[in-house]
């Protein structure tokens, strides 16, 4: 067991940054869930089994995500979200194009359903491997392989991909199943769009 | 509609982000080109992958930054006091609390070593003000651990890496010298963050690290300048090494058996892409 040093976690604040934009859909929320998050696993020394504490604080963002919309859920909604006033990068880095690729990409992840966007979030956006994210999320390393082939087939589409009218890959199983969840989970889904045709023809260079 | 099993999408998954048995995948390309529609769904997974290594660039806010390592911060101090040296020093302090009535003498001498202590804490503080700069072998015995998980791929197109340290982007040597970046660890040696970049042609392993913060300069060995930029080799844990300044940061190169050239020319190369 290894005890964390506080100030080497600062080297993830971007990674996790992004997974809790991608988990969340909004870059606002993504800051406070970043937050919420260092303040938890900073509240007190932890002790963790392998070096390396990226695993660590993506279980923890995932806690603090899954936390957040339970209670928000139990809350009435607010008419006009605070979301779509869409916020320009605060950090004054921002590319106005990229940055709006990025948050079409990034609307595009938030609207999969849950087990398919936790599944591409800690491999694809994370960084995790197919083990730990499996570890992670509590499933069989093919049942994670699985979701990301569910999840990135619905991305690429969503994004206007190559086989977009295609109307996806029809499978058993685990889709079906998500198929309930995706509805409910989603907030505005968008597909093929400008923005995303542009992230693809970009991708494809 | 076609129907994609369980078992053939979980291998196109890891065929993508190149996971996959490379002999299961070579058989698994052939079967592709076999078959149209499982081209297209594993077209799909490329450009999924491509998509989000486009948005790997995305950053929390500056504000967001500097709270969190005030919070790291003040947690290490934390952590430093209710270590076990820390818990004697407490005891220490209320023992002597107690010995309030102890001889003149001894007080003094506790005032006196308590001032030299400071003078030598606040010297220590002045002299490295960013934290003490790491030995470069600590540096590489912290590469040597090993991947940490899987590289990201780099964004299409571009001659560096999604992973950077504070902004300083890691090099795509891929294209240009066929080392490709195959894992990635984040950690911190001798108090100092870094993140460590690993590169292989197949045969050899490489490991780039990037220390965060203030940029230091290591001894030993030798120097040799090019392109007004000084880079200097020595010998590290049993791997000959490269240092090098790049964007105001350390950048240590390292491999068993790796040749200077090798090192100089990735590293004199990544320094010259960098500035286009």
């Amino acid at each position: 067991m290894h005890e964390i040093d506080p100030e080497a976690l600062t080297a993830h604040i971007d990674r996790l940054f992004r997974a809790a934009w991608a988990l969340c859909g909004s870059r606002q929320e993504a800051e406070d869930l970043v937050q919420e998050t260092f303040l938890r696993v900073l509240s007190k020394p932890r002790r963790i089994r392998h070096q390396d504490a990226l695993p660590y604080l993506l279980a923890s963002l995932r806690n603090t995500f899954l936390d957040d919309r339970r209670r928000a859920a139990r809350r009435p909604r607010a008419t006009g979200e605070l979301d779509e006033l869409q916020l320009a990068d605060p950090s004054g880095r921002d590319d106005p194009v990229a940055s709006l690729q990025t948050r079409e990409l990034f609307d595009a992840i938030a609207a999969l359903p849950l087990d398919f966007r936790l599944a591409l979030v800690a491999v694809d956006v994370a960084g995790l491997s197919h083990r730990e994210a499996a570890a992670l999320l509590r499933a069989r390393e093919a049942t994670i392989a699985t979701r990301l082939f569910r999840a990135r087939t619905r991305l690429s589409h969503a994004l206007g991909g190559p086989d977009a009218n295609r109307g996806g890959e029809r499978a058993s199983g685990e889709r079906n199943a998500s198929d309930a969840s995706a509805s409910a989970d989603r907030p505005q889904g968008r597909e093929g769009s400008d923005a995303g045709e542009r992230l693809i023809e970009e991708g494809r260079r | 509609m076609s129907e994609i099993s369980d078992s053939l999408a979980a291998e196109l998954a890891a065929l993508a982000d190149g996971t996959l048995d490379p002999r299961r995948g070579a058989k698994l390309r052939r079967e592709l080109e076999r078959s149209p529609e499982r081209n297209a769904a594993f077209e799909d997974q490329r450009v999924a992958l491509a998509s989000i290594a486009l948005a790997s660039e995305a950053s929390a806010s500056d504000s967001l930054h500097e709270a969190i390592a005030g919070s790291a911060a003040a947690a290490s101090r934390r952590q430093t006091l209710s270590a076990p040296g820390g818990e004697q020093t407490r005891q220490a302090r209320s023992r002597d609390d107690s010995r309030a009535k102890a001889p003149r003498r001894s007080r003094l001498t506790a005032v006196v070593a308590s001032v030299a202590a400071l003078a030598l804490l606040a010297a220590f503080v002045l002299i490295h003000p960013s934290g003490a700069s790491p030995s470069i072998a600590g540096i590489v015995s912290f590469a040597q651990k090993g991947p940490a998980r899987p590289a990201q791929m780099q964004p299409p197109g571009s001659d560096r890496l999604a992973a950077s340290v504070e902004g300083v982007r890691f090099p795509y040597w891929a294209k240009r010298f066929g080392w490709f970046a195959n894992g990635e660890r984040s950690g911190s040696a001798e108090k100092r963050t870094l993140t460590v970049v690993y590169y292989t042609d197949g045969n050899r392993q490489l490991s780039y690290a990037i220390v965060a913060g203030a940029a230091f300069s290591p001894s030993g060995g030798h120097s040799v300048s090019q392109g007004g930029v000084s880079y200097r080799l020595l010998d590290a844990e049993g791997e000959r090494t490269i240092v090098w300044r790049r964007g105001g940061h350390t950048c240590v190169l390292s491999g068993h058996g790796a040749a200077d050239a090798t090192l100089l020319a990735l590293a004199s190369w990544t320094v010259a892409a960098a500035k286009q």
